[in-house]
């Protein structure tokens, strides 16, 4: 979860608490992620019980997540509706809980956190009322953009993660010039994208909060807005393209070439040039350091003790070993912190010598950097594809260690 | 909706959407469409993506007896009277129905039973791409992607 959720989710729980909602009552959480795993994690150190993980996926099913059980929806009906409640932190809340309601639940399910903004399955007065409200706020942001950029063309990434925008921008030349597009406009969500983007020297950048792109990108559809293109494998919602998936194979760069952009599979990504050059550190041996880059936001990530065993590793070795941390986050045990700004990160691996990273946009950032690169995966599927997360988000020329839960 | 000046989006033009979305709620509420686990919308004027998804709709059906009782609550909405002979449930939809119904989902995502059979719309859909990038075809994305969603 990035930060803004993570609150959310913390602000919903406390407030359950407060209120005495779980004495008395079997605790489920619906949808195994990081992000259950999070809030799994807050509910533990409250000292709020976890009977089960509720997850439809069969091949999770039987697994444990910190000794609680990932067991089938079903498993719920065997809890009296008056003394069980389901946490959701997930995307597709609405459908979980629609799940849930066909399965005769009728106890109390959370949305503990606001993943998903655009959807709310109610045709209420009150509803349709606050969802006009929520396009015409879009279409405020959308009218101060275009009385900047009249006749930019509006490249649009929403969603908050770094690969996205990486691959994003580095086919975005090659679409421009199939399409004889001149000047364009990105807009992302968060510093990091922005980051991201201006390692391809976007000068015409717009960066936004969470909630204005989503009413932005909601704005867009309504209005069919000329002159726009949402550059996202998977969102918005009224997109399907992700839906090929299902029985077909394409790769998630493929997905930014081929779907997004509609560029033949042959075609090349332009390269950021707004990298810059690392200058050394105390931290780093030249040629014989190591970057750990551990923590990822939305993928379920290997424990801390899989890492601190890879650190001893190379420490033995007698390299040094570094963990990439930004915000909270606490490098490795054993490892020497290290916070770079993204324009500086390729230019550090090289220094280094080796890249280790759990799969994450990261690894996107670092896919021009020549030196040694391990990527790795959880063995799990992506979203709710039936694809393997290491096939779909393969990194080719990587070394790939698969780690099973 | 196309503008003159881009910086200014007309309050007559939007409030004729949002008049259209209302229109496209009181459709589905007059019809009664939560009751069906899949309402498949098939835009009539919608180029080959209407072809494709017709031809893939007729294998759909004859794939129906081996479906469960509930993978088969599904309601087609069409303005061709042909879908009917598919054997699966069908309801007359004008072209201002459908368009009703396009720009209500365009203005939040009010179900997860709507199917819209089409690789442009609503706006920003993509799929297109795939047939212009030579990785799939139309057929292909209709009986694989357009109807897939109605197993989900």
């Amino acid at each position: 979860m990035d930060k803004t959720h993570n609150a959310q989710m913390r602000q919903k729980i406390d407030g359950l608490a407060a209120k005495q909602t779980f004495h008395g009552k079997a605790v489920f959480l619906f949808g195994h992620c990081s992000a259950a795993e999070e809030m799994l994690d807050y509910l533990l150190a409250k000292g709020i019980g976890v009977k089960a993980i509720l997850d439809n996926n069969e091949w999770k099913q039987g697994l444990l997540c910190r000794g609680v059980p990932v067991v089938p929806p079903s498993y719920i009906l065997d809890f009296g509706n008056g003394n069980s409640i389901v946490l959701i932190a997930a995307r597709f809340y609405e459908e979980m809980a629609a799940q849930l309601r066909r399965l005769q639940y009728s106890g109390e399910i959370v949305k503990a956190v606001d993943y998903n903004s655009f959807a709310a399955y109610s045709l209420s007065d009150e509803t349709f009322e606050a969802k006009k409200n929520r396009v015409l706020r879009g279409i405020s942001t959308l009218e101060h953009i275009r009385a900047k950029y009249p006749r930019h063309h509006l490249v649009v990434c929403p969603y908050n993660a770094l690969g996205d925008v990486y691959w994003a921008m580095a086919f975005l030349p090659a679409y421009c010039q199939m399409k004889g597009i001149g000047n364009t406009v990105v807009a992302v969500t968060g510093s990091g994208c922005g980051e991201t983007a201006g390692l391809f020297c976007r000068k015409e950048l717009i960066v936004l909060d969470g909630t204005e792109m989503d009413e932005l990108v909601q704005a867009l559809l309504f209005v069919k807005e000329d002159n726009c293109i949402i550059a996202h494998h998977d969102r918005p919602y009224t997109d399907n393209i992700i839906g090929y998936l299902n029985k077909h194979f394409l790769s998630f760069t493929d997905y930014y070439r081929c779907a997004v952009y509609g560029l033949p599979k042959g075609t090349l990504p332009s390269e950021p040039t707004g990298n810059e050059t690392f200058p050394g550190s105390d931290l780093f041996i030249k040629g014989k350091t190591v970057i750990l880059a551990p923590y990822a936001k939305s993928i379920v990530r290997p424990p801390d003790s899989f890492w601190e065993e890879l650190a001893g590793t190379y420490l033995k070795m007698g390299c040094l070993v570094t963990t990439c941390v930004f915000g909270p986050e606490t490098p490795i045990r054993g490892t020497a912190p290290l916070t770079l700004p993204l324009n500086l990160m390729v230019s550090a691996a090289v220094y280094a010598g080796h890249f280790i990273g759990i799969r994450s946009g990261l690894c996107d950032i670092l896919s021009t950097a020549h030196c040694r690169k391990t990527v790795v995966f959880p063995d799990c599927m992506y979203s709710t594809t039936g694809k393997k997360v290491d096939a779909f988000f393969d990194m080719p020329g990587w070394e790939k260690i698969v780690w099973r839960p | 909706m196309a503008r003159d000046n881009p910086s200014v989006i007309s309050v007559e033009a939007l409030n004729h959407r949002f008049d259209l979305a209302n229109k496209g709620r009181a459709f589905w509420l007059t019809h009664g469409l939560d009751a069906y686990s899949r309402v498949l919308l098939l835009p009539y004027e919608n180029g080959s993506a209407y072809a494709h998804a017709a031809s893939a709709l007729k294998e759909f059906a004859e794939d129906s007896p081996r479906r469960t009782p509930e993978q088969t609550a599904l309601i087609c909405l069409s303005a061709d009277p042909a879908v009917r002979e598919t054997g699966l449930q069908w309801m007359m939809i004008t072209e201002e129905e459908t368009e009703s119904l396009i720009a209500l989902y365009s203005m939040y995502e009010f179900t997860g039973r709507l199917v819209i059979a089409s690789f442009d719309l609503p706006y920003g859909r993509k799929l297109c791409n795939l047939i212009a990038a030579g990785v799939s075809t139309g057929e292909e994305l209709a009986k694989d992607v357009l109807l897939g969603a109605l197993h989900g």
